[in-house]
């Protein structure tokens, strides 16, 4: 007989590949990025996806919307568009013959908002978002108005189109849970997108999953237990990051200026579980942890004048602290 | 249930891995173990000499312990073993999570079924994929030099060593020898001393000197011993010497030859010749005792005896005087040298015993010459002239045991000269006891032994009588050596003086001859020739 638990474990799984089945029936390729995106969604976190365009972001994160049958929000980004166009504002109405400020709701009052080439808004813009990601709320005009739960923000930005960008701020980056790079598909996988876009019958993605149920996973997830040396390692490879730190790589220390928050090895932990989970285990193991560092870490090294101008890239760093945390 | 399948697991991982540890240490131990040995014997064999046996014991043992203890500290805990079981049976840190949970006592649903998982996870593992390296190559080499260790502890003593380990033995048992002998000689010597002798010769001193010479296996020290002995007896002898009185005896020995008294003339000699025991008995007899009452024969006893002793006082005295004619202390006292027993208690000067003799028989004389019987007043100065007599006797006494002491010490001297010929391997006998017995004889060998015949063979210029050195050495042992053919148109060959001087005189016989004018060419070449070919014979 099943325990409780158990069971939540088998539904955690279980409802987990089968969004990640109904997003495959659209999207090719990409299951790493797919089930990141998934593990970062269970865990109530936002991911910022980079990648040149027309490699299906977009299509990804509106498909996984479909499956998940949550409130879809989309603002595409530019330079023009203000605060007030993605948060809300208060508009003039008049109701029973009276005059007031009535609240209206922006784009992000969804389940999950698509923040479509997110640097090229302006920062101040940008900044419009720091709250909705991190208190899940939108305060205007000194009334805060909490958002829908489950709430996700899926950001997109391209690396190569910089003219007229706006690098997002630290702040704005270490609140995404995982930074995810969308790689070009091969060719088998560029075929099969082809035969099932070319065609006039393209996939029907049905909603899988609804909000309660990824709110129940985050809720089974954080159950898993971790071992004090397993925590130690995650803390070692944050730690790892930051120059200043003894042990920290050499390379760590030439070429990164800051290193990974607490907020990272939040991250960490949280994906580790899940990692733990779907691999039918109630205990987080290192390797669960090594797999999403690169992950969760990658945008959150501030790398120094000698490491940008060397081209170092994060995932080489992540890579160096993982090998001195053993 | 579960834990227990786990812990029943773990356990046996960590079996598993002390076994491989215990094989790798053995297999380290034993290496360093066996270069040790190798190289502990090499060095051995490189001077020369052959491996102990012990020393392979030895190290066996250190390797022993060093081992013992080097697995009981090497024993892996089961948090090493998690982490190696964990990483070899890919269980994900499961193990050391389990583990880190039961330490910490987290209980719930949670770690039941983390348990429960991870039971059912090891119950399906093969131990035996758990693969524990063995040090096949390196027990192999440890073997290998382990064998080669011990064939070098096989081999015997290299040449060199074994000679000087053959000399060090035979100074060993000559030292023990010469040990041995020493204190033989030494207890002879105490036995055969007297009780004067004894007063001037400490036993205890002698053992002590015996006592210092010890067995040793080096020559140099035994020589050394016997030298620090020699040095010992010298200055023992030196110590008993009485050259002063010596002197005296010798000056009145030389004025009581001169008397008309044939008595007095034989107490003289006997000074001469250094007889202090006859001497004593020849001056007891001209002692001029006195009786209560005396016969008329006991009178002219007196009145003769009293004559002889006072010539022979006179005399005496005289002879002293002679010795400090022209020093201006006459009465030089002899000084005694610390440590000598002879100056320990201060004695009167032999001179001025003799000038005290001297006026007492004068005293004595002038008395007989009163006329009348001799009174109670003559006996008085008769027991004093006795009593002076008697204490020069005494003294005399003394020398003789002096000169005594000295013969025996000297003796040993003597026989300590050829300990050391014995103990540099010169002489192969040694008679150290027999020759310490012999100082105590009178003369000659002891009963039944006699010389060496061959020393009573006549002279023979061919056999150079004893001139002849005679070498004699060890096959393929390493020593200066030289040896010399003599080639001779007749003869044995062997050279010796008078054919040496023959043959000097018929060399230059020849090259005067060579020399001459008038000899033909022709034959002043053949004898050239000769004298060279002689010459080339001696230079090779």
């Amino acid at each position: 007989m099943q325990s409780t638990f158990e069971s939540d474990a088998a539904r955690f799984t279980q409802t987990f590949q089968t969004i990640r089945d109904e997003v495959g029936k659209f999207i090719v390729g990409q299951q790493e990025v797919i089930e990141n995106v998934l593990i970062a969604v269970c865990c109530g976190g936002h991911v910022l996806l980079e990648g040149v365009p027309g490699l299906g972001k977009t299509a990804m994160v509106t498909t996984l919307a479909k499956a998940l049958d949550l409130k879809f929000g989309r603002i595409q980004f530019t330079p023009d568009l203000l605060p007030s166009d993605v948060v809300g504002t208060q508009v003039l109405s008049e109701r029973d013959g009276r005059r007031e400020l009535v609240f209206q709701h922006g784009p992000v009052f969804c389940n999950i908002l698509l923040a479509d080439e997110i640097n090229r808004a302006t920062p101040k813009t940008q900044s419009a978002l720091l709250e909705t990601m991190q208190e899940k709320r939108v305060t205007v005009a000194g009334v805060s108005h909490p958002l829908d739960q489950p709430f996700f923000v899926l950001a997109t930005q391209n690396p190569i189109e910089n003219d007229g960008t706006y690098p997002l701020p630290e702040a704005q980056l270490d609140r995404f849970f995982f930074k995810l790079q969308v790689e070009l598909p091969d060719h088998a996988e560029f075929a099969e997108i082809l035969n099932r876009t070319g065609g006039n019958h393209t996939p029907v993605i049905q909603p899988v999953a609804h909000g309660g149920d990824i709110l129940h996973m985050g809720r089974t997830l954080r159950e898993i237990p971790v071992a004090k040396e397993v925590q130690d390692h995650l803390i070692r490879i944050v730690r790892n990051t930051h120059p200043e730190n003894d042990k920290a790589p050499d390379k760590v220390r030439k070429f990164v200026r800051h290193g990974a928050s607490p907020r990272a090895a939040q991250a960490m932990l949280a994906a580790g579980r899940v990692r733990a989970l779907l691999d039918g285990r109630f205990h987080v193991a290192r390797e669960d942890v090594d797999a999403v560092a690169a992950a969760a870490l990658c945008h959150r090294l501030i790398l120094s004048f000698e490491g940008e101008a060397d081209g170092i890239k994060p995932a080489d760093l992540v890579r160096s602290a993982i090998r001195s945390a053993y | 249930m579960n834990s227990t399948a786990i812990e029943i697991f773990l356990h046996a991982v960590r079996r598993r891995l002390d076994g491989g540890a215990r094989r790798q240490v053995m297999a380290r131990v034993l290496l360093a173990a066996a270069v040790t040995a190798v190289a502990w014997a090499l060095a051995w064999r490189v001077f020369g000499y052959a491996a102990p046996r012990p020393g392979y014991a030895v190290v066996a043992g250190v390797a022993a312990v060093v081992a013992a203890v080097w697995i009981l500290l090497d024993r892996c805990g089961l948090r090493y073993a998690a982490g190696v079981a964990d990483r070899i049976f890919d269980l994900k840190d499961g193990l050391g999570s389990w583990l880190d949970f039961q330490s910490a006592g987290l209980q719930g649903e949670i770690y039941q079924l983390n348990e429960r998982y991870l039971a059912h996870q090891v119950a399906g593992l093969d131990l035996a994929r758990l693969r524990i390296p063995r040090p096949r190559k390196v027990f192999v080499a440890a073997l290998v030099l382990t064998i080669s260790a011990l064939l070098l502890g096989v081999l015997p003593h290299g040449e060199g060593v074994r000679n000087r380990l053959a000399r060090e033995e035979l100074a060993a048992q000559r030292s023990a020898e010469l040990d041995q002998q020493v204190k033989a000689a030494v207890e002879e010597i105490i036995k055969a001393l007297s009780e004067d002798e004894r007063k001037l010769l400490d036993p205890g001193e002698l053992r002590k000197w015996a006592k210092e010479v010890g067995v040793t296996r080096d020559a140099r020290e035994s020589e050394k011993q016997l030298a620090r002995l020699e040095q010992q007896i010298d200055k023992a002898m030196h110590g008993l010497e009485a050259r002063q009185d010596e002197a005296v005896l010798k000056l009145a020995a030389g004025e009581l030859a001169k008397s008309a008294l044939s008595d007095v003339r034989q107490l003289g000699k006997q000074l001469a010749a250094r007889n202090f025991d006859q001497a004593v008995r020849d001056l007891k007899a001209m002692k001029p005792a006195a009786k209560s009452k005396m016969t008329p024969e006991d009178v002219a006893q007196l009145r003769n005896n009293a004559g002889k002793s006072r010539d022979m006082a006179q005399r005496m005295a005289d002879g002293a005087r002679r010795r400090h004619f022209g020093k201006l202390n006459p009465s030089n006292k002899p000084q005694g040298k610390p440590g000598d027993p002879a100056a320990e208690q201060p004695q009167q000067a032999m001179d001025e015993m003799l000038e005290e003799l001297d006026g007492a028989a004068r005293e004595l004389a002038k008395e007989l010459e009163k006329p009348g019987e001799p009174g109670e007043q003559t006996g008085a100065m008769a027991d004093k002239m006795d009593g002076k007599m008697d204490e020069l006797g005494k003294r005399m006494g003394q020398l003789d045991a002096r000169q005594k002491a000295t013969g025996k010490l000297d003796a040993l001297r003597r026989g300590l000269g050829e300990a050391r010929e014995f103990a540099q391997g010169k002489t192969s006998s040694l008679g150290l006891a027999r020759s310490a017995a012999e100082s105590n004889q009178p003369g000659g060998l002891e009963p039944g032994k006699g010389t060496d015949a061959t020393r009573r063979e006549e002279r023979d210029a061919f056999k150079d009588n004893g001139n002849l050195a005679e070498l004699k050495g060890r096959q393929n042992a390493a020593g200066p050596s030289s040896s010399t053919v003599e080639s001779a148109a007749s003869g044995s060959g062997i050279a010796g003086r008078a054919n040496v001087a023959k043959q000097r005189e018929f060399k230059q016989q020849l090259e005067a001859l060579v020399h001459r004018d008038d000899i033909p060419e022709s034959l002043k070449l053949g004898v050239r020739e000769y004298f060279e070919k002689v010459h080339e014979t001696d230079g090779h």
